[in-house]
């Protein structure tokens, strides 16, 4: 009697087992797929230390009147991990801005290592709710870095395909000048860089007000980039802009940079077609 | 032809089960299972309930934020630890007994610490996987064997079981321990195994049958099988490239229908490598006590797919006996698999499933295709029929334990 006891329960174990785990196979197999077959391909933007989500408004207003108009939704990542959500992607907008900021947006590595994986809850989120796999990123200043960060440490090629990195005025070495003393986050970044995605174009811009820095970030900082990226991601383009509007916090103002993003994220190349950018020095490593 | 082949098994485990090295693994595995099944069911009880991606949370999209969980996880994973150091201990003090060195607490210490040195490595990872039994018996073997030597050698009336010269035999043991530990060469071995399984050859029928028989053999002699073969099938590249087309065109034609996943991890483990779910069935109706515990204890965790506890229990490890039914069921069950999908009764499995589900359900959850379970009856009926006349055998054994 015992015996048969067991064995029933064994069995009604495997019926709602068999029951539920059927409703879960439909279900991620249904979003799998959306997914995979979706065309959506946002932009998705996260500004430097202090800044807010309304970094980039000025940039997208910009960007959105000189061609097609691209929705935008902003995304705070509070310091619970709970999502604030504003804007709307638009229905048949299949490249739409998505700006992502941080509640605690402060400075200093142990920040940005939570930044990077609060960036990673936003991603779920994100793909959760609009399904989408292929993405394109712009990092302004400390932004590059929680990228990188969550490049080697968050990101999943069997999840995600990242296509392009832009980085503006990223500081890779933090303000260290000198290469010859790298940081202790230039060590970890370039111990890890293993992790980096082999198909990511990584385009690193600096901006130069003196030959030096970009009144905040020195030079050699953002050049530094190429201890982490280069050899490892599929190309690496170091380009500098100069002029007017290529202090720090106007990188993302700045006209040659519009040019730039408009160049390698926003138009799509028709085959064996090289985009070369315009009207701006460039040094391509 | 059948009563033959028992027959000789039969003999064959009674030869083993009469030399003393043997006598001593199994002594020690039975003595262990009362720590390894604490192991076992906590190790089942994060699975199951407390990892974020545990079966039953993800099933009924629960949120659960478990305090401590880390903690949980390392308190398991010493646990497992543990349970080789047990292992150890009382498989050097029953060896030592049959080789008539009687003092023998101190090599019993050194080989208890010597497979902590052997196994912990960097980050609190066990640095060989667990489950190389037989690289540890063998270890423990010669260092027992060692002191055997080095007793009959250096011994003189009343030495003290501590005295210096069996301190230093000691040091030298955990000293070797430490430096195999140090060359583990168990990632290098792991990424080729890895590679290998990557291999099309393994979606045809002769890769099947052959990893239907050798992923048994090497799970009975205590050889540590790459992951994807066990539990991440999933990740194998033929079944990626299935599950592709699938997501894009449902009604798509599947590159590799037959492959490790479809067929054998749907088909020849149940309840772990060799269907070995229907052991725990068998041993509810054992006339022993004993033996009837051991079906009931290992029940859940083999339906879960973990069924270490009948290989300690049994045990399964080294015993002829075992071997026989085991590569039987996974070969029948790979056959019938492959076969009802090569004739298209039933549709291979391809899809996503819930980590940690019973491999019983597998071949349905994985097509939604529910003739897939008729084929699964059929496998776990003749596993049984299989199964049932060894296990009639070990029950004549311990008979007089009723």
């Amino acid at each position: 009697m015992k015996n048969k006891i067991i064995i029933v329960l064994s069995l009604l174990l495997m019926i709602v087992s068999g029951y539920f785990g059927r409703e879960w196979v439909i279900k991620t197999n249904n979003t799998q797929a959306k997914i995979q077959n979706s065309h959506l391909k946002p932009i998705i933007f996260i500004p430097g230390s202090s800044a807010t989500i309304d970094r980039f408004d000025s940039l997208i207003s910009t960007l959105n009147s000189k061609g097609t108009k691209h929705s935008v939704l902003k995304v705070q990542v509070n310091s619970d991990g709970h999502l604030t959500y504003s804007g709307r992607i638009r229905a048949n907008d299949q490249q739409p801005f998505i700006i992502i900021g941080f509640q605690n947006n402060n400075d200093g590595y142990s920040n940005i290592k939570k930044q990077y994986n609060w960036l990673n809850i936003a991603m779920n989120s994100l793909q959760a709710r609009y399904h989408f796999r292929n993405f394109q990123a712009i990092g302004h200043s400390n932004g590059g870095l929680i990228w990188t960060g969550y490049l080697e440490n968050d990101y999943s090629e069997d999840q995600f395909h990242m296509s392009v990195l832009m980085t503006l005025g990223t500081p890779y070495n933090f303000s260290e000048a000198s290469q010859t003393r790298p940081t202790v986050m230039l060590k970890d970044y370039m111990e890890s860089k293993n992790n980096l995605p082999n198909s990511l174009s990584v385009y690193s811009v600096a901006g130069t007000e003196d030959y030096t820095d970009d009144g905040v970030v020195p030079v050699q900082s953002v050049t530094a980039g190429k201890y982490i990226f280069q050899n490892q991601v599929k190309t690496y383009t170091q380009i500098t802009v100069s002029g007017s509007d290529a202090e720090h916090s106007s990188l993302p103002e700045n006209s040659e940079v519009i040019t730039l993003i408009q160049e390698y994220l926003l138009s799509v190349p028709k085959s064996g077609e090289k985009i070369v950018p315009k009207k701006i020095t460039s040094d391509i490593n | 032809m059948i009563n033959k082949i028992i027959e000789r098994t039969v003999k064959w485990d009674q030869v083993v089960l009469k030399l003393p090295v043997f006598n001593a693994i199994f002594t020690a595995m039975q003595q262990t299972l009362p720590l390894l099944t604490i192991s076992v069911y906590l190790q089942l009880i994060i699975n199951l309930f407390l990892k974020p991606d545990a079966f039953f949370i993800r099933l009924f999209h629960l949120s659960i934020k478990v305090p401590m969980l880390m903690q949980l996880q390392d308190l398991s994973l010493l646990l497992d630890l543990l349970v080789l150091m047990l292992f150890s201990a009382i498989y050097t003090g029953t060896y030592l007994s049959s080789r008539h060195v009687f003092q023998t607490t101190l090599p019993v210490i050194t080989n208890f610490l010597g497979t902590f040195f052997l196994l912990l490595g960097k980050d609190k990872l066990l640095s060989y996987d667990s489950t190389q039994y037989l690289l540890l018996v063998i270890i423990v073997t010669l260092s027992s064997e060692s002191f055997v030597y080095y007793h009959k050698k250096v011994s003189r009336p009343n030495v003290q079981p501590f005295a210096m010269r069996f301190l230093l035999w000691a040091g030298i043991i955990l000293i070797v321990n430490i430096g195999l530990q140090m060359v583990s060469p168990s990632t290098f071995i792991y990424q080729a195994m890895s590679s290998l399984t990557a291999n099309v050859f393994w979606t045809s029928f002769l890769g099947l049958l052959l990893i239907s028989c050798l992923i048994p053999l090497f799970f009975w002699l205590g050889i540590s099988i790459p992951r994807e073969l066990v539990t991440d099938q999933i990740n194998i590249p033929a079944v990626v490239k299935n599950l592709d087309v699938v997501i894009k065109n449902k009604n798509g034609s599947l590159p590799y229908p037959t492959n490790l996943y479809s067929v054998y991890h749907a088909f020849s483990q149940f309840g772990g490598i060799g269907n070995t779910v229907v052991l725990s069935f068998l041993l509810l109706f054992s006339v022993s006590k004993k033996r009837q515990n051991l079906g009931l204890l290992s029940l859940v965790p083999s339906l879960f797919n973990q069924n270490q506890l009948l290989y300690f229990g049994l045990p399964i490890f080294l015993r002829p006996l075992m071997l026989v039914p085991m590569l039987a069921t996974s070969v029948v069950g790979t056959l019938i698999g492959y076969t009802a999908i090569m004739t298209h009764l039933i549709k291979p499995a391809t899809l996503v499933t819930p980590s940690g589900m019973p491999n019983l359900l597998l071949a349905f959850l994985g097509s939604n295709d529910g003739w897939s379970l008729l084929v699964v009856a059929i496998i776990f009926g003749l596993s049984v029929i299989i199964y049932m006349p060894f296990i009639k055998i070990q029950n004549s054994e311990t008979i007089y334990e009723k």
